[in-house]
């Protein structure tokens, strides 16, 4: 009880002294610097309609890598995790068997789920969205069909494939960027196409495919991870 | 050169291919690995090569842009030298975790390890502040990750609260991201460091407090890191180790990114807080990995701290940031060595344990190797010569008192001996003898001894519990996988050579090489099996080159103080001939200090002589610590040792380097000149020679402050003892004479230090003198008999007379020669008979004649009665007292003179004279080389008490220059204002009054009447067991009844209470750890409160 | 507008540090950081916004010319992407965490949990 009494207490002091420092904030008009140069520049240099996938994949790419990094490291610590306990997964103990409406529903959107994912990740530098909205909602097509039954087996194999091939891909279009264009992570080495077209951006589509791929897979993962172990006891 | 996207992009790809090489094997993934790191290696030691050739920093612009509008990695030398580290650490730390025998890393660890390479290179490289964050995230998911592996399920407790703690510094990071780039419009770092005069009010101010207390938390301050301490107690060490080394470095250095936008006063204070709170919580651990863990945050806190350094006004400049960067290098590598050693050993014992099974670790002796490298890695870790840390550190430290920032050098240097004192407990824990249990610094009598009073029977008790607990050694087995040896050896190794290196730049090469390599040398012929004795011959030579060579560049005091070391040294090496034919490590530690100490006395700089003071300090520990049972009495020895050399570093750091400017090279100043210099420091002045004088009482083992001297001097080897109480104790008494005239510096106009000093000189020659008269142990006896002369040595330095300043160096000279006499007779009695307690002796006198007649000289020469030399020392002493007025410490010099008498004759009746025991009766005479330096020594002896001005003379010369003198000569007569003394006629009237009445007893000899050994009615009391009634035993028993009061052991009360009083200030503090995150999400805020104050109070 | 915006955030992070700090529950605990999380990513947002601004996205309705002058500030939209992704590898790691601390000591509350002191 005297703990929650200081945790308020604290809180509540920290907000006196902070709150007043809000005072001054009005409405930006002008952005600063570095935005107006995207804005203004931005979409003609790289051909990509969506400023901010341009910022994400290519201005603050390695930013993008480096995000891809973590939850792929966060992948394999969920898989770490739960990996030390003896495999008993065997023996998975008896599930309810999921309801006849659940079950149905789930092989019907699955495809719907994925189609609309790779939409996402393949349109995410024309719209809002990109590779990691895409991978996600693929993985949460994955997790309805382990919740509807229609997936039992989990395909590990493929899952590690993607992965590697995904995650390798991306660092060799990284430094593709290099040899072939200005930098790392430069998707200026394929034409940078018609604004607004599905063939712009340079290689940006194509780093979206791959971090689409890879974050489907490592999501699904560590929902296979999380499904199969977190429950023995 | 590489450009430093590559080293990210390889590392980050290694990461997702491995699973494709693993396919291949296990073997060939851990070989690709490991080369895949040793590439890594090698760029960034090519990136080092290239820019110190010069050339500005490598760049690489990210996605075709330069900075702002894309992310800029850039490699300067600093983030060069560091990478380069973090890499070493990374490849040996790799070797240690993935080639060990069980639990080896495999898939996805050995990717997360990569995954955290990728994020630490990019916590370096990085100069984009949001990338910082996403850099920051990689390290911690792939330790949260690499956590979850740990053999110990206490981890993902741990984990868990790690996870809260660095979700808060990401959360409070990200506030701070938000706020700047509202305010600076870019994330570049070299935008916002433009743009620091933006950060005066509103959000711009909350940016900086929510960024700063990020980094900050994010680098594990105390008082606010709980949840740190319980991963590196939970974590696999391997784990630990690059944790605590390459994840911390790399945050240290985002914190140098904006230096610019902070105050050196938060981060001192900051920084202060977290170097002295985690050393007072570590002194309780009783796991290893947590007190390392704790001796890390520490570190780091350290580093912080010296960020905060610089001249005042100028902040972060000069020194400051070289400083933390090597303070940071030189943590990495010992810390993760440790941890290696930690991991490979699996012994969580630390020595602080209450419960008997949970005291000690097991020894490494017989584990050569890894002793040698737990030792020099400890050594590295608490800042000592010559690795990298210690030059870091005096910087730091002067550059603290040059800015007159006394408090916060008080903590460093308060801190820094907190953690001497638990991380030496440590090393003293795995490097003792088998058979110690580490609890001896007094006499020990067994059991059937029960002295009348009551205090001993503990000991006995204690005795037989620990017979029966017996001693933990490591064996073959418990050694675990040759991947941590290699790791650790390498890490030492890398540590010892830049050290080196570092010594070479700072201008103290040659002598620290000379000790180096005496080190190392005679290290390498241990390893190649020579015997002893050849060593011995060799070093004999060395020592005796060495001050060949060194005498005639000295004059005065340094020059009688190297004949004393040299000289007295290679004698008593000698000794080193007799005696088994494989001790490792005694020549090489013995020649390293006596290296050491004729380094001292041509020291050209505080600098010089500082490091050459803890060199002899590191390395005569290390010898007392191979003694049979030496460990307690070593580790109070390096605590009190290494607290008078903190003192010493605060004088010089407080006397802005003017004590010893100069050292004793030819650019030092004259006395009056070094006076006149600390005069006008003002009160500074006076407190750092009050300081250094405290240092070298202590390092000379003063009353109240001799705590470590009678295990120190006693249970070390025998024919060390001597080396140690004849030579090693001059040491002070060397600065003290080299210091000249600045100890008559006045405290106040009324006090000054030299009278301090003589009251303190003639409790100790008392105090230790009562204190030798009721030893059992022959051994401690004279130990404290040593304390008890250098006490009349400090007497005769603080009368500040010409009179009196031979006699202290005269006195130093005589005591050098019949105490390395006594303890070498001494040393051949024990290694004849096998006891060193005297009632257990007696009658030796026939089976020993050479040794008698050694110890004979020795004593007649110490009691100070005539004809020897120690009667003519006795008697310039009362001149110089009676002629500076002393008369009170003149008379209690006297009294304390006749106390010595009486534990003499005890010494040499019940060990030579009486009745011989049963068992002794084959005893022989001690070994040759035992014999030789003895009557070398009585040579001298001789020699000095016939011609007094032989010596005497030549003193006067050395003195001369300071102190003008009023002593003339006549003959061989010394003239003083009070009388003569002519060594000459003293000797043939003594000879003649000792001869008459030895012919009339020989004559009288027939009607003897011989007392029975065991004659009860001799010992006049009441016999408690059967030996008690032997005569020799507690022989001075009714004076006991006298004066035993005064021997009340209250000073070892009053440091007994100082240790409780810690040990609960430590749990106090400790406490404030609950182990329950949501108490560390509340400190966080707090912190976070703290500094928004902070900001506050300044800029508003 | 962009002051509500972070008032509120900072409200949000309040409310969220509250259950961090006293519910005794793991999962609650773990919900509270997603609160403090959320707080943020408005945070950011609301950083980047101006005043009558639109998503910078080139279409029908932003001509590339008008981008300059009405589309919102790209950066803080992009660092609140990452942020997201980031928060959630951080969220399923002390998910499993929690998991295999009620396996070990059968307790989901924090105080059953906290072994490793001092």
């Amino acid at each position: 009880m005297i703990k929650r009494v200081f945790a308020l207490a604290l809180i509540v002091v920290v907000a006196f002294f902070v709150f007043p420092l809000f005072a001054g904030i009005g409405e930006r008009t002008d952005l600063g610097p570095v935005a107006t140069a995207y804005l203004e520049e931005g979409a003609r240099a790289l051909g990509a309609a969506n400023l901010v996938t341009a910022v994400v994949v290519t201005y603050r790419g390695l930013d993008t890598l480096g995000e891809v990094t973590v939850l792929f490291a966060a992948s394999a610590g969920v898989a770490l995790v739960f990996g030390t306990l003896a495999r008993r997964s065997q023996v998975e103990r008896r599930r309810r068997p999921p309801s006849e409406l659940l079950e149905t529903g789930a092989s019907l959107l699955l495809p719907i789920i994925a189609t609309f994912g790779v939409f996402v990740f393949v349109h995410g530098h024309l719209t809002p969205g990109g590779g990691f909205q895409g991978g996600v909602v693929v993985a949460s097509g994955v997790l309805l069909s382990f919740l509807g039954g229609t997936l039992t087996h989990t395909p590990h194999r493929l899952l590690g494939a993607l992965e590697t091939v995904a995650g390798a891909g991306y660092v060799a279009i990284g430094l593709l960027g290099i040899w072939l264009a200005a930098g790392f992570l430069d998707p200026r080495f394929l034409p940078s196409g018609e604004i607004g077209s599905l063939f712009s951006g340079g290689a940006i589509p194509l780093i979206y495919v791959l971090v689409g791929v890879k974050v489907g897979a490592e999501l699904s993962g560590v929902i296979d991870a999380m499904r199969h172990r977190s429950d023995v006891s | 050169m590489v450009s430093p996207v590559y080293l990210i992009a390889g590392a980050l790809g290694f990461a997702f291919l491995y699973p494709v090489f693993e396919a291949a094997g296990r073997r060939v993934g851990r070989g690709a690995a490991t080369a895949a790191i040793a590439v890594f290696l090698a760029v960034t030691v090519a990136w080092i090569l290239g820019l110190a050739a010069g050339g500005g920093p490598i760049v690489s612009h990210t996605a075709g842009f330069a900075a702002p509008l894309s992310i800029d990695l850039m490699v300067t030398l600093t983030d060069a030298v560091v990478l380069t580290v973090i890499n070493t650490v990374a490849l040996f730390g790799f070797v240690a975790m993935a080639f060990r025998r069980e639990s080896g890393w495999m898939g996805k660890q050995v990717v997360l390890f990569f995954v955290l390479l990728v994020g630490s290179y990019g916590l370096v490289m990085t100069r984009d502040l949001f990338n910082v964050f996403v850099f920051m995230e990689i390290s911690g998911i792939a330790v949260f990750g690499l956590l979850g592996t740990s053999r110990d399920g206490r981890a993902f407790e741990a984990g868990f609260k790690y996870m809260v703690a660095s979700a808060l510094a990401s959360i409070f990071f990200l506030i701070g991201v938000a706020f700047v780039y509202r305010s600076v419009g870019s994330l570049n770092i070299a935008d916002i460091n433009g743009s620091a005069h933006l950060f005066v009010d509103g959000t711009a101010v909350l940016a900086l407090v929510f960024l700063t207390t990020a980094i900050l938390v994010e680098l594990k301050p105390a008082p606010a890191n709980g949840w740190a301490l319980d991963i590196y107690e939970a974590a696999d060490p391997g784990l630990s180790a690059l944790l605590s080394a390459i994840n911390a470095t790399a945050m240290a250095m985002v914190l140098t990114r904006v230096l610019p936008l902070l105050d050196p006063r938060l981060l001192a204070v900051a920084g202060v807080a977290a170097f002295a709170v985690p050393h007072i919580q570590a002194l309780r651990q009783e796991s290893l990995g947590r007190m390392l863990g704790y001796s890390s945050v520490a570190q780091v806190g350290l580093v912080v701290l010296a960020l905060s350094v610089g001249a005042p006004g100028v902040p972060f400049a000069g020194i400051a940031l070289p400083a933390a960067i090597v303070l940071l290098l030189n943590h990495a590598l010992a810390k993760a060595g440790l941890f290696w050693i930690a991991s490979a050993l699996r012994d969580d014992r630390t020595g602080s344990g209450e419960a008997p099974e949970r005291a000690w670790p097991a020894s490494l002796r017989g584990r050569p190797v890894a002793l040698i490298a737990a030792a020099m890695l400890a050594l590295a870790l608490l800042g000592l010569p010559p690795f990298p840390g210690f030059w870091a550190k005096w910087n730091v430290v002067t550059t603290l008192g040059a800015s007159q920032s006394y408090v916060i050098l008080a903590f460093v240097l308060g801190g820094s001996l907190l953690e001497v004192v638990y991380i030496m407990r440590w090393l003293v824990g795995v490097s003792r003898s088998p058979g110690d249990d580490a609890t001896t610094v007094a006499e020990r009598i067994p059991a059937d001894f029960a002295a009348p009073d009551d205090a001993s029977g503990a000991d006995a008790d204690e005795e037989g519990e620990i017979a029966g607990a017996g001693v933990a050694v490591a064996q073959e087995g418990e050694i675990v996988g040759a991947g941590a040896a290699v790791a650790t050896v390498a890490a030492a190794l890398v540590l010892l050579i830049s050290g080196l290196m570092a010594g070479w730049g700072a201008g103290v090469g040659v002598p620290l090489f000379i000790v180096a390599g005496a080190l190392i040398a005679f290290a390498l012929l241990d390893a190649v099996w020579i015997p002893v004795a050849v060593q011995a011959v060799l070093a004999v030579g060395g020592v005796g080159a060495y001050t060949y060579l060194l005498v005639p560049r000295l004059a005065g005091a340094p020059l009688v103080f190297a004949l004393l070391f040299g000289a007295g040294g290679a004698v008593q090496m000698i000794a080193f001939l007799s005696g088994p034919a494989r001790r490792p490590g005694l020549v090489s530690l013995t020649t390293a200090m006596i290296a050491a100490l004729l380094g001292l006395t041509w020291a050209d700089s505080p600098l010089a002589l500082f490091v050459l003071w803890e060199l002899m300090t590191i390395s005569s520990f290390l010898l007392v610590l191979r003694g049979h049972r030496g460990a307690a009495g070593a580790f109070r020895y390096i605590v009190f040792s290494l607290g008078s050399a903190f003192l010493m570093l605060a004088a010089f750091a407080v006397s802005n380097l003017q004590l010893f400017a100069g050292g004793f090279g030819a650019a030092a100043p004259g006395p009056g000149e070094a006076i006149a210099s600390l005069a006008a420091l003002g009160r500074a002045g006076s407190i750092s020679v009050l300081l250094l004088a405290l240092a070298i009482l202590t390092k000379l083992g003063s009353v109240g402050v001799h705590l470590w001297l009678p295990a120190g001097y006693a249970e070390a080897e025998d024919d060390v003892s001597g080396l140690l109480s004849s030579i090693l104790s001059k040491a002070g008494v060397f600065l003290l004479f080299g210091g000249a005239l600045i100890f008559a510096v006045p405290l106040t106009p009324r006090i000054g230090i030299d009278s301090l000093l003589g009251w303190i000189g003639v409790a100790t020659a008392i105090a230790g003198a009562m204190m030798a008269l009721f030893q059992e142990d022959i051994k401690y006896s004279l130990a404290y008999s040593s304390m008890s002369q250098v006490g009349y040595i400090v007497l005769a330095f603080a009368i500040m007379s010409h009179l009196g300043w031979v006699t202290g160096l005269y006195l130093s000279i005589t005591h050098m020669l019949f105490k390395g006499m006594l303890f070498l007779g001494i040393a051949g009695v024990v290694s004849r008979t096998g006891t060193r307690l005297m009632y257990q002796m007696g009658g030796l006198i026939k089976r020993m004649p050479f040794s008698f007649i050694s110890v004979l000289i020795a004593i007649i020469a110490v009691s100070g009665v005539p004809p020897l030399s120690g009667f003519g020392g006795k008697w310039l002493l009362y001149s110089a007292l009676l002629e500076r007025g002393w008369y009170l410490q003149a008379a209690l010099a006297l009294f304390s003179s006749g106390v010595a008498f009486l534990y003499l004759f005890r010494l040499i009746h019940t060990i030579f004279l009486g009745q011989r025991k049963a068992e002794h009766d084959a005893v022989r005479e001690a070994p040759l080389a035992v014999l030789i330096p003895q009557y070398l020594f009585i040579v001298a002896i001789m020699a000095i008490s016939m011609y007094p001005n032989v010596i005497i003379k030549p003193l006067q010369t050395a003195i001369e220059p300071i102190l003008a003198g009023a002593v003339s000569w006549e003959g061989y007569a010394v003239i003083t204002s009070l009388g003569y003394w002519n060594g000459n006629a003293v000797m043939y009237v003594t000879m003649g009054v000792f001869i008459a009445p030895l012919i009339w007893l020989l004559v009288v000899k027939g009607r003897v009447y011989r007392v029975e050994q065991f004659n009860i009615v001799y010992a006049a009391e009441r016999p408690h067991t059967p030996q008690s009634t032997h005569y020799a035993y507690n022989f001075y028993g009714h004076y006991k009844k006298a004066f035993g009061r005064l021997t009340e052991p209250w000073i070892e009360r009053f440091w007994n209470a100082v240790v409780d009083l810690t040990r609960s200030t430590s749990h106090v503090f400790r406490s404030w750890n609950t182990g329950n995150p949501q108490t560390y999400a509340f400190q966080i805020v707090l912190y976070l409160f703290l500094v928004l104050l902070f900001f506050r109070g300044v800029v508003l | 507008m962009t002051q509500g915006l972070i008032i509120l955030s900072f409200a949000l992070m309040a409310i969220g540090m509250w259950g961090l700090m006293s519910r005794r529950h793991l999962i609650r605990i773990i919900i509270g950081f997603s609160l403090v999380d959320t707080g943020v990513h408005l945070l950011l947002v609301a950083v980047g916004y101006r005043e009558s601004g639109t998503a910078p996205i080139v279409s029908d309705r932003l001509p590339l010319e008008l981008l300059a002058r009405r589309g919102v500030d790209p950066v803080p939209s992009a660092l609140v992407l990452t942020a997201i992704v980031i928060g959630l590898a951080v969220t399923a790691l002390m998910l499993s965490f929690a998991v295999r601390m009620y396996q070990r000591t059968r307790s989901i509350y924090i105080d059953k949990n906290k072994e490793l002191r001092w």
